[in-house]
């Protein structure tokens, strides 16, 4: 018995290393993938919120396998003189070797750099999601700038959902520390310039940064005419083409991406795509809104 | 049994058409840029439907680089000698491997002594899509029939359209025309290179600015370039 | 959607086009084989737009870039200045991904086909304009591809005014913008059953906006698409059946 069992397993396995696509199309004739999810279901969300204690906020993000750290750090810049009254967001996108064997250190990847431009376009482009000027301390002379560092720590498709989802993670959790600009230019927290006045005031709490837009990315696949959402690796490599579709909170379409591919599609499975992306953010924003009311909770 | 005729013959087609809705049964002969896509006869290529007395159809087209075929005769230009075989570039997505014995009279104490840059004219034995081309400069039964290096000259490049025009049976009229008052060899490849040689460069370079120009020409008006450009040298001369 | 006067005058600043309606495309001008030593390169010009896209192939890569059953097809983008950075990367992989598509990568397995985009101008659409180039330079090259494709912008003015091909002024004032590639399918009379409309290949937007509007401009493109197809024919067909040199 044990003898046959292995046999199986052994001759799935191959037979899945040699026809990945045979392999699959068996699952999806069924209405099923091979790690059990239906085919309209993405993978379930973890959030961890401030995971790295040295940064002013942080995330860790996991869908399934695929996984994303962002991290953001403050820091004082002079704003630029044709924005003064505008700080900075500055986001970095960096694919660790250890997330895919094609993944060596040195110049950043192309696929990290096509996810910076991603996140560019969601953020700030398109939704508006942090309004720079909720950055500036002092107009000309004193304005935050915010280092948004992404690592992908896995890389198990749908990587552009997993990066917006972290750096949208943390910077709801970014808390703006007080400052006062002094006569001398030189920026200090506000308890120190406080103190300096009057010994006896309270401590001033730090300010949220308020999200204007809360934007979701979903990816979906086309694989012999059936849609496929929130794919895997795996599934990236053997469906048709695939479409990144981002709404925000007000409904809104941030904006949709289908990079060429083998297949096309016509408007209605853009709408499917955009309906699905829908009902993903539903179940997405519950649980950042959780995870979100747990970190504040406890401080 | 023949299949229906697409009014598309004659007619310039481009990559994704839809030519002719395939009968159930029946046989159509089809050559180079066309396959069978649902049901229907699709082009892949960009050019002419051309169709041939027989009734195959095909795509004639312009193209600068060489996609190798069994059969063609090539121009090539030695770049390096590996082991037995001598290393050819003909313009193709793979370099060529023209095995040193594959010459007239060539044994293993009599090797053809090529060098890197110098040219020749062979005929292509086998082109699978996934490996080097190969190439001999011996016909089947082994003689030279023509083929060989190629000594002195002039080397230009072409698109393949050009060269299938030169070789066609009868001659383009620019060679006809040239044929009647100027003295000179030419060997054409079908991989976009046409060799040029004359007792003396004037000639070679008349010759080689005729081939090249007349490749959108129709008879008349490749006689009346050929014309003008005897006319212009023998001003200069005389 | 038939060309129309447009909606009334908005109360934004940016004045109405004074040369087109809202829903005409800019002049459009195709010129190939302009670069001697490129298997296949076209210059494709919208208005004052314009994009030089050179095609190198199929030709030997490097044994680790090769791949043993398809062509493998590399894209470089060359803005008018300044150093390429993430923007292009992401218009290479949205080009590469578009070419992959099309061409018939089965058919030449272990070599590579290099597109190599410059921008020469910029006035609005330019990612519309390199794909439409590059589809003219695969022509001119003669590569095998299943399927043509073009390629054009649209824009939504503030206002809820919709305009299609913008310039590089509207693109600026302009609330989001959509930019599709549609592969168009051509058939003669014999088989006239085939026909079926452009049908999305790839979709690029810019800014947020609500669902219905999206899907009009989308819609919008589409037809976009139907007309710069009329003209990519007529444009291959000059350079195919010939032109004096």
């Amino acid at each position: 018995m044990a003898a046959a069992e292995i046999t199986d397993s052994l001759e799935a396995d191959a037979f899945k290393k040699l026809y990945p696509d045979q392999f699959y199309a068996r699952f999806i004739a069924d209405g099923i993938r091979p790690d059990g999810r239906p085919l309209g279901r993405a993978r379930t969300a973890s959030i961890g919120l401030g995971a790295v204690s040295t940064a002013d906020s942080s995330a860790l993000v996991k869908f399934g396998n695929s996984t994303a750290l962002a991290g953001i750090k403050l820091e004082i810049m002079v704003p630029k003189d044709d924005t003064p009254n505008q700080g900075q967001l500055s986001i970095a996108v960096e694919m660790a070797p250890m997330c895919s064997p094609d993944m060596r250190p040195g110049r950043p990847s192309d696929a990290a750099q096509v996810l910076v431009e991603q996140l560019n376009n969601a953020l700030l482009a398109s939704a508006k999601a942090v309004n720079l000027d909720d950055l500036c301390i002092d107009p000309g002379k004193a304005a935050w700038v915010a280092y948004l560092d992404i690592y992908v720590l896995d890389s198990d498709g749908s990587l552009a959902d997993v990066t917006l989802l972290a750096a949208v993670a943390a910077l709801a959790t970014l808390r703006l520390p007080h400052v006062a600009v002094t006569d001398g230019g030189n920026v200090v927290p506000s308890s120190e310039a406080a103190e300096a006045a009057a010994p006896d005031e309270m401590a001033v709490e730090p300010t949220k940064l308020q999200l204007r837009s809360v934007p979701l990315a979903l990816t979906c696949g086309l694989y012999k005419d059936q849609l496929i959402v929130g794919l895997t690796a795996e599934e990236e490599a053997l469906v048709a083409t695939s479409v990144t579709t981002i709404v925000d909170d007000q409904g809104r379409l941030i904006g949709q991406l289908k990079a060429g591919g083998r297949a096309e599609m016509d408007i209605a499975r853009l709408q499917d795509c955009i309906e699905a992306a829908k009902l993903r953010y539903a179940e997405l924003a519950g649980i950042l809104q959780q995870a979100i009311t747990q970190y504040d909770g406890s401080g | 049994m023949s299949a229906s005729h697409t009014s598309a013959v004659g007619k310039v087609v481009l990559p994704g058409d839809n030519l002719l809705s395939l009968p159930d049964q029946g046989v159509i002969r089809v050559g180079a840029g066309l396959r069978q896509s649902e049901g229907y006869l699709q082009s892949i290529k960009p050019g002419v439907l051309k169709q041939t007395k027989s009734g195959k159809y095909w795509i004639e087209g312009r193209q600068k680089r060489y996609i190798p075929a069994v059969d063609d005769v090539v121009v090539g230009v030695v770049s390096d000698r590996q082991g037995d075989n001598f290393a050819v570039d003909i313009n193709g997505p793979f370099p060529a491997a023209l095995p040193v014995l594959a010459f007239e009279g060539a044994t293993r104490r009599n090797r053809p002594n090529l060098q890197e840059g110098d040219l020749v004219y062979a005929r292509v034995t086998t082109a699978y899509r996934d490996a080097d081309p190969e190439l001999s400069c011996v016909d089947a039964s082994g003689k030279s029939a023509g083929f060989g290096p190629l000594k002195d000259g002039y080397l230009f490049t072409c698109t393949n359209a050009l060269c299938r025009q030169l070789l066609s049976s009868p001659p383009p009229a620019v060679l006809l025309a040239l044929g009647k008052s100027l003295q000179f060899e030419i060997v054409v490849g079908m991989n976009g290179r046409v060799w040029v040689n004359s007792p003396n460069c004037a000639t070679t370079v008349l010759v080689s600015n005729a081939v090249l120009n007349s490749e959108f020409l129709s008879q008349a008006q490749a006689e009346l370039l050929v014309k003008k450009l005897l006319a212009q040298v023998q001003q200069t001369q005389g | 959607m038939q060309p129309t006067a447009g909606p009334g005058p908005s109360s934004e600043a940016l004045a109405k086009r004074s040369d087109r309606t809202e829903l005409q495309l800019r002049v459009l001008t195709c010129e190939r084989s302009l670069l001697h030593r490129a298997d296949g390169s076209a210059k494709w010009s919208q208005g004052q737009t314009s994009v030089l896209a050179a095609i190198y192939g199929p030709r030997l890569t490097f044994a680790k870039k090769e791949h043993p059953e398809t062509c493998v097809v590399e894209v470089l983008v060359r803005p008018k200045t300044r150093l390429p950075g993430p923007t292009e990367r992401q218009t290479e992989s949205l080009i590469r991904q578009c070419v992959e598509g099309v061409v018939l990568t089965a058919m030449h397995p272990r070599t590579a086909i290099l597109v190599v985009i410059q921008v020469v101008q910029n006035d609005g659409c330019v990612m519309a304009c390199a794909l439409n180039a590059v589809a003219a330079a695969l022509v001119d090259a003669g590569i095998p591809m299943h399927q043509n494709f073009v390629s054009v912008t649209s824009a939504l003015m503030p206002g809820a005014s919709v305009v299609i091909d913008p310039d590089l002024a509207e693109e600026q004032a302009a609330e989001a913008l959509v930019c599709s590639a549609c592969t168009t399918c051509r058939s003669w009379p014999e088989a006239s059953a085939a026909q079926k409309g452009p049908a999305v290949l790839a979709v690029y937007t810019r800014g947020a906006m609500p669902v219905e509007d999206y899907l009009t401009l989308v819609e919008l493109n589409r037809q976009g698409c139907e007309r710069v197809a009329q003209f990519s024919v007529m444009a291959a067909e000059k350079s195919l059946v010939g032109k004096s040199r």
